[in-house]
């Protein structure tokens, strides 16, 4: 199917095909350091011919007269022109621009600006670096890329990601980034998150977005940078330009294609010694690996045979398998005078380490511009996205990780497969032991669970840029994302864990959001020296979601696996959910430039939410900021070649989720099949008030000893309040709590973007990029009139385990049980001499880390490219709460110390005496396994995250450069192929938590192991 | 400007928008009382088992480390229902009256809603003592009121709420009969069952306040209480979903015994020996391990400290004795918590001819009484009146006349724990045992003293100790052993088996 696609791509790409030949001039261009410049733009003075120079700085163009003139130009360089005077071939080398040295970036509402004007960081990451590493998640792609930006992932192959800017501001962990795709809010919904108990992760709308059609991503990450964006981009704004089509040599079809192949790579240490049992006596059903010393004998096993007592090594590894992923996108662009056009089809199949689990994704994007006259140009892009889940993995206590991490090490997998037998027509799970939700077959689970979803996305805009006169333009703009979601879930098989199996769930959900949005700018030079430009806006934002879901309960049989297959036709049940939002704004910004090195830029933004009380519902966002290029006003020595100061302020707030502010009910259905409803638990606040973050931030950016060296530095800070959280009710008030506001959250931090250019010469080029942000979250202020609690619990554990944000404190401690000790600190051992647990839970350790970084390495030389990435993070604490399972189960590694010989435990009696007790290694980590301290690690790690290694195949392979194929790239690629140090027990600090939550982060709780990726491949351009 | 207005509208619909389209905001009370009347039974055994049910004695605790039976509070157990009170039906009935008060077709259902609250109210106060109860659940922090406020604001509501029952009046809304899950749309045993919860609530202050005891008891009485079993108030339980009702605590889950203390009551009260009833309510299991003698019930004693290894072998509940309104088979029969047996009116009004309050002959109501209970447990006409023949009449001192009279009621009101807890702690009657191996190290109770109430939940320690009564507004000073407002002696000062407070 594929590949019928790309001849039907091929034969339209045809039709494009230049006719006549003229005389053609090409060459090369490069810079003052004799570095081939790509993307410069060659005309044909005087007319609409014209090209691009490619990868190598070279280009070819048909001129129709020889003694014309060609004009080359490029951002950050100033623009040549040089008649052709009858040559075939032109060299040229242009000057960096300093007026343009910072480059153009993409900034709220799309607006393209001038780095040097902005007073405010932003950092542009290019489609190359997304896509470079095969990545085809855009969300997990960025990690690692821009300073202050931390991305944790969990769950897997298109398992969910949490996207944190510059820390975490908000109690109730609203922290939702918002997307923007071509100037349309792109939506993130329908992500999905697993709990300790169960559930599965699910990456939701973000997956959509095709890392190959990016051009560039803006991370807009403070306040500054996001008011323009009103309440949805209060905590930060990600904005997406897509490739356009651009005038091309040859048939203008690229291609690109990885194939990558993931295995599971990181896994708790266990231990190989010991198996079945209990205090040393081996038990044949026994459920823990406290049995005797593996010797290799016969034993009767759980199955009856006769077997070898050795320890099955590498279990989940074996169980899991290598996930291939293979990527195919094909595009066709091509453009002239008036417009251009870009077609891409991508396919994506993402296989998981797990059988069955899969991703799929096909990306259909057209995006096309015209210019209809000379005051009229239009845009549009449309974009149709179908991504498919299959089998998504538990998570939690009952994930195939955990089962294996507790299974005693003797049971051998070949027993376990293929999980079930066919009593009677219907399957029955293979239980090495009685049944019980701990001890499952992972095999048989793996048949047994479906977690499927299918989302199917119309995505797109229409623009009208309209030149009103030559200073006052408009641009219309209507976008619109639409998708189909739809769910199933249940149990194909029954299991002798629960009477509620078989069971079928299904779901769907239409979701809709329309903007509508205009803007007008006014840009005029008011003199010499100040140039004005002036614009105002307004947008109307509409979204609506109406989600059916129904399930089966109890079915009649495995055969019977649909709706109506129930036993109990009462059981089937549906509900219906509808949620709706508006938000209308009006805005405006001024930008006023003096000579061309002071910018003072101001915004102002007022909406109208639907979902806070009609007295609340308008709120305010101002912002200002200013730009100095030091460098141009004073003198400077030498090696300074750019010096800017900025700062800005910003004060930016949060609506709430609709339904929260009216007291509704709902109908449901109760003991003897009566309808009921009942007053909600939580009382509604028709005085709730916008949540208000008030951010500065101040900056510099140099480039030194021309421009080997450049640095970008920024302070900021940021204050949350009125942070609209459930607050805990005094119950006689009939209700258990209401959404209120309150709080003060404070992050400040430091951001530095380093970039080193050591080498810069024609054939061989050698950047390092350093990225490095501080960030320090504090709780100041928690307390209401009502509510005398000092934290806030972001997660607690089945064990008691907890995250909290504490008043005054640092947020994020991590709370659980430590030793009891004596005053000199020796632990306490009790009457069974066995340690003391403290009775009250303390601060063990604290999420947050002291800083996190990034190594970019980069080296271009003549053909060959190697770009690497490594990721590191310094400071902050994780609990294994994998390790402390399977330490009360005898698997973990260190239960095996001292050959589990019985001893005293190093510590003291409460009167200070010797224990007088002597333990069992099973008794002694028994109460080990409930104590929080022993298993709480430093999160300090640092990783090789992505490398490629890349050749530019030479033209000549081919032809030569007027041949079929004009540029031909193989890359290897890897991802996470290694840790340079990490301190947690085989397991992983950054990608182990059970949910993106913000608590989540303390636990290491692998979900599903961390895999390590290799693959390569190939871009074509025809 | 008219492209302004293109794009952005008005904001006029954003009420409407931010009200989802599947839900109603005004609710049919058929719909809330469901989940009223069930409310008892939501926890039941978090939140009447483990206290009431064993501070009565009429069960024993066989799981090991559960030490609610030795006076320790769980704030996870019976803490919930506080919250499952106030967050419940209160706050659904103050809706209610929201949307209907000033309606009169709602008259008749918001009476019987009424009624309900007020039985339900008494059975919190007798938990706790003082609580919020004056514009509490309206979504405010409202101050604690005491016990005698709350009783005689009960008492008046409850005459207004009957009088206001017109059952004669068409033009009434009425609960479709089979959402009226306990009288089945039949409003004179509604009227019946509030004037009965009132005779209740006024006998309650028979100690503390028997002036207002005496007028609302007669009242009451007056106005017309129960007359047959069939008047009695039932909550069916519906086997279908989930449930933790006695036939699985005590036979499912082997979480409960039959108390020693109940089941030595089962024995010697009449010349005949044995209670007919004995069978009725208890058996032993097959399965577990055998006493040496099961021709007798034998319980098993209240607050272990270690419990027996054959703790299972005690009697426990009997799925077969066909009695099983209290019990039912687990699969498809209706069970009942009762939760006004019409026995304990007749009690009530067997002590309040005892006290002279009313001019009725309290042997015969006694006698009565007695009859009502073999009548609703299905004992044979002969097994009961010999059983009845072979009592002891009401005689002697008065003290000695009503330790017999409650001592039957307590036999009569069984599985109804709360009230018979209620009754011990205001009677000190019958004799109940403290545990048997003593007070847990962390109960608020002193060694050798009784239990005499739950302390406030942690909710309220934590969010509301400003509104408490000062002298138990901190977790150590809320002692399980302060004795309510209507309980007037410390059981420690019975003598020869008698008190001297109760006249």
């Amino acid at each position: 199917m594929n590949q019928k696609f790309n001849y039907v791509l091929l034969f339209v790409a045809l039709l494009f095909i230049q006719g006549a030949i003229a005389q053609t001039v090409s060459g090369t261009v490069i810079d003052n350091y004799g570095t081939p410049v790509p993307s410069v733009n060659v005309i044909e003075k005087g007319t609409t011919n014209g090209t691009s120079t490619d990868f190598d700085g070279n280009y070819s163009l048909d001129v129709s007269d020889l003694s014309g003139t060609l004009v080359f130009s490029s951002l950050g360089f100033v623009s040549q022109e040089i008649s052709i005077g009858g040559k075939s071939s032109i060299n040229v080398t242009l000057t960096e621009d300093v007026e343009q040295l910072g480059e153009v970036v993409v900034t709220a509402l799309g607006i393209k600006r001038e780095k040097k004007a902005l007073g405010y960081s932003v950092q542009e990451v290019s489609g190359d670096d997304i896509s470079s590493a095969g990545d085809g998640n855009v969300t997990t792609a960025l990690q690692g890329k821009v300073a202050g930006v931390n991305i944790t992932t969990t769950g897997g192959i298109g398992g969910n990601s949490r996207i944190e800017l510059r820390g975490n501001s908000s109690l109730a962990d609203n922290n939702d980034v918002l997307w923007v795709v071509d100037g349309v809010p792109f939506s993130s919904g329908d992500t999905s998150d697993g709990g300790i108990w169960g559930g599965t992760s699910n990456g939701g709308g973000l997956l959509d977005i095709n890392p190959e059609d990016i051009q560039s991503m803006s991370v807009l990450k403070g306040g500054s940078a996001a008011a323009l964006y009103g309440s949805r981009g209060a905590n930060g704004v990600v904005v997406i330009t897509t490739k356009q089509g651009s005038k091309s040599q040859g048939l203008g079809i690229s291609y690109t294609g990885s194939v990558v192949a993931s295995n599971a790579a990181y896994f708790l240490d266990l231990q190989e010694e010991f198996g079945q049992g209990s205090e040393g006596v081996y038990d044949r059903l026994g459920t823990s690996s406290w049995g005797p010393q593996f010797d290799g004998e016969a034993r009767e096993a759980w199955t009856g045979e006769m077997l070898p007592y050795v320890a099955e090594k590498d279990r989940l590894k074996n169980f899991t398998r290598t996930g291939v992923t293979s990527r195919h996108s094909v595009s066709l662009s091509n453009g002239g005078e008036k417009g251009s056009y870009r077609a891409t089809i991508s396919k994506d199949w993402t296989e998981g380490i797990y059988a069955n689990n899969e991703i799929k994704k096909t990306n259909f994007d057209l995006k096309a511009s015209y210019e209809i006259n000379p005051w009229l140009n239009i845009d549009s892009k449309i974009s149709y996205i179908n991504t498919k889940g299959q089998q998504r993995p538990e998570i939690g206590y009952y994930s195939v990780v955990s089962y294996f991490n507790s299974m005693p090490m003797n049971i051998r997998l070949q027993d376990l497969s293929p999980g079930y037998e066919i009593i009677g027509g219907e399957h029955v799970e293979t239980l090495y032991t009685t049944a019980n939700a701990n001890y499952r077959n992972p095999y048989f689970l793996q048949e047994q669970v479906v977690n499927n979803d299918e989302r199917n996305r119309f995505f797109g805009n229409f623009t009208a840029n309209i030149s009103l006169t030559d200073a006052l333009k408009l641009r219309l703009r209507y976008g619109l994302d639409n998708y189909r979601y739809e769910t199933e879930s249940g149990y194909l098989y029954g299991d002798n864990v629960s009477d509620q199996k078989p069971n079928y769930n299904t779901g769907e959900k239409f979701f809709s959001e329309e903007n509508m949005e205009l803007l007008l700018t006014y840009n005029k030079d008011l003199s010499e020296d100040f140039n004005l430009g002036v614009s105002a806006g307004a947008n109307k934002m509409y979204s609506d979601s109406d989600e059916l879901s129904a399930s089966s309960g109890k079915l009649i049989s495995e055969e019977t696996y649909f709706l109506s297959g129930a036993e109990d036709s009462s059981t089937i049940s549906a509900t219906e959910n509808f949620t709706e939002r508006e938000i209308q704004s009006v805005y405006g910004f001024v930008d006023l430039s003096y000579k061309g090195y002071l910018f003072l830029n101001a915004t102002a933004r007022n909406d109208w939410s639907s979902t806070l009380p009609d007295d609340n519902n308008s709120y305010f966002y101002p912002s200002v900021n200013l730009s100095g290029l030091v460098s141009e006003m004073v003198e400077m020595p030498d090696w300074v070649q750019y010096f800017k100061l900025r700062g800005s302020w910003a004060q930016v707030g949060k609506d709430t989720d609709p339904y929260n502010t009216s007291q509704v009910y709902t109908l449901g259905s109760g003991r003897f099949n009566l309808t009921t409803s009942s007053e909600p638990n939580l009382l509604v606040n028709s005085d709730l008030k916008p949540e208000i973050s008030t951010s500065s931030e101040v900056g510099a950016e140099l480039r030194l000893f021309k421009g080997i060296l450049g640095i970008d530095f920024t302070y900021y800070s940021e204050d949350t309040e009125n942070q609209i959280v459930i607050v805990d009710l005094d119950q006689s008030t009939g209700y258990q709590g209401k959404y209120d506001n309150l709080g003060l959250v404070v992050n400040r931090g430091i951001e530095l973007m380093t970039t080193i250019t050591p080498i810069r010469k024609e054939d061989f080029r050698f950047d390092i990029t350093l990225n490095y942000a501080k960030n320090k979250g504090e709780v100041k202020e928690l307390v209401t009139a009502e509510d005398d609690d000092e934290f806030y619990t972001f997660i607690e554990d089945n064990g008691g385990v907890q995250v909290r944000g504490t008043e005054g404190e640092k947020m994020g401690d991590i709370f659980g049980y430590a030793y009891e000790r004596s005053d000199d600190g020796q632990i306490i051992v009790d009457e069974d001499g066995l340690p003391v647990r403290a009775a009250e839970r303390q601060v063990l350790g604290n999420i947050q880390p002291d800083f996190t970084g990034s190594i970019g390495l980069n080296v271009n030389y003549k053909n060959f490219f190697i770009s690497a990435l490594l990721g590191m993070q310094e400071g902050g604490e994780i609990y294994s709460l994998t390790e402390a399972s399977a330490v009360g189960s005898g698997n973990a590694l260190r239960t095996a110390e001292n050959d589990r010989m019985a001893f005293f435990v190093d510590g003291v009696m409460a009167d200070g005496s010797s224990p007088t007790q002597i333990v069992s290694a099973q008794e002694y980590w028994g109460r080990v396994s409930g104590i929080t301290e022993e298993f709480i690690y430093d999160a300090s790690y640092m990783k090789l995250r992505e490398v490629s290694i890349g050749y530019n195949l030479p033209l000549s392979l081919f032809g030569g450069e007027s041949n079929f194929i004009r540029e031909a790239r193989i890359s290897l690629i890897g991802r996470d192929l290694f840790y340079i140090y990490r301190d947690t027990p085989g397991t992983v600090p950054d990608a182990s938590a059970f949910s993106t939550s913000y608590g989540a982060k303390a636990f290491d709780f692998s979900p599903v192991p961390v895999t390590r990726s290799v693959g390569c491949s190939v871009n074509l351009k025809f | 400007m008219v492209l302004l207005t293109f794009v952005v509208g008005c904001t006029e619909d954003f009420e409407e928008m931010n009200t989802p389209s599947n839900v109603i905001t005004k609710v049919d009370p058929s719909y809330v009382i469901n989940g009223m009347f069930q409310n008892p039974l939501s926890n039941y055994q978090r939140n009447i088992n483990l206290y009431p049910d064993f501070y009565s004695q009429y069960w024993s605790n066989i799981v090991s480390g559960f030490e609610s039976p030795r006076y320790e509070y769980v704030d996870g157990w019976i803490g919930n229902q506080w919250n499952e009170f106030y967050t419940g039906p209160l706050a659904d009935y103050n809706a209610q009256i929201g949307f209907y008060g000033e309606d009169p077709a709602y008259t008749n259902v918001l009476a019987q809603m009424e009624i309900w609250m007020c039985a339900e109210w008494q059975r919190m106060t007798d938990t706790y003592g003082d609580i919020p109860y004056f514009g509490a659940g309206t979504g405010e922090t409202v101050p604690y009121n005491s016990q005698q406020e709350i009783y005689y604001d009960l008492i008046s509501r409850l005459k207004v709420a009957v009088d206001a029952i017109d059952s004669d009046d068409s033009s009434q809304y009425a609960f479709p009969a089979n959402y009226d899950l306990i009288y089945s749309g039949d409003l004179e045993k509604w009227k019946r069952f509030g004037n009965s919860l009132r005779l209740r609530l006024a006998m309650r202050m028979s100690n503390v306040d028997p002036d207002k005891a005496r007028t609302e008891a007669a009242a009451a009485i007056a106005d017309g209480v129960m007359t047959s079993n069939a008047d009695g108030a039932h909550i069916p339980l519906w086997s279908s979903g989930w449930y933790d009702y006695h036939h699985q605590m005590a036979w499912n889950w082997d979480n409960t015994r039959a108390s020693r203390t109940f089941t030595d009551y089962l024995y010697g009260q009449s010349s005949v020996g044995e209670d007919p009833r004995a069978w009725k309510w208890f058996t032993y299991k097959d399965d577990d391990d055998v006493l040496a003698d099961e021709s007798v019930i034998t319980g098993i004693e209240n607050g272990y400290n270690t419990l027996p290894a054959n703790a299972k072998a005690y009697a426990t509940i009997n799925l077969d004795g066909g009695y099983v309104g209290f019990v039912g088979d687990g699969a498809d029969i209706l069970m009942y918590m009762p939760y006004m047996f019409y026995s304990e009116t007749v009690f009530l009004k067997a002590e309040a001819a005892l006290r002279g309050w009313t001019a009725g002959d309290a042997n015969g109501l006694y006698i009565e009484g007695v009859q009502a209970s073999m009548d609703y447990v299905g004992v044979d006409a002969t097994s009961a009146s010999d059983y009845i023949s072979g009592l002891p009449s009401l005689t002697g001192p008065n003290e000695e006349q009503l330790k017999q009279l409650i001592t039957q009621k307590y036999i009569a009101n069984f599985p109804n724990g709360s009230e018979a807890w209620a009754d011990f702690r205001r009677t000190d009657y019958p004799d109940i045992s403290l545990p048997l191996d003593g007070v847990s190290g962390s109960s608020s109770v002193a060694a050798d003293t009784w239990v005499k109430r739950i302390r406030y939940p942690d909710n309220q320690h934590s969010l509301n100790s400003i509104s408490m009564p000062s002298t138990q507004n901190t977790v150590d000073s809320d002692r399980m052993d302060i004795r309510l407002w209507w309980d007037t002696a410390d059981t420690k000062t019975k003598s020869g088996g008698l008190m001297s407070s109760n006249f």
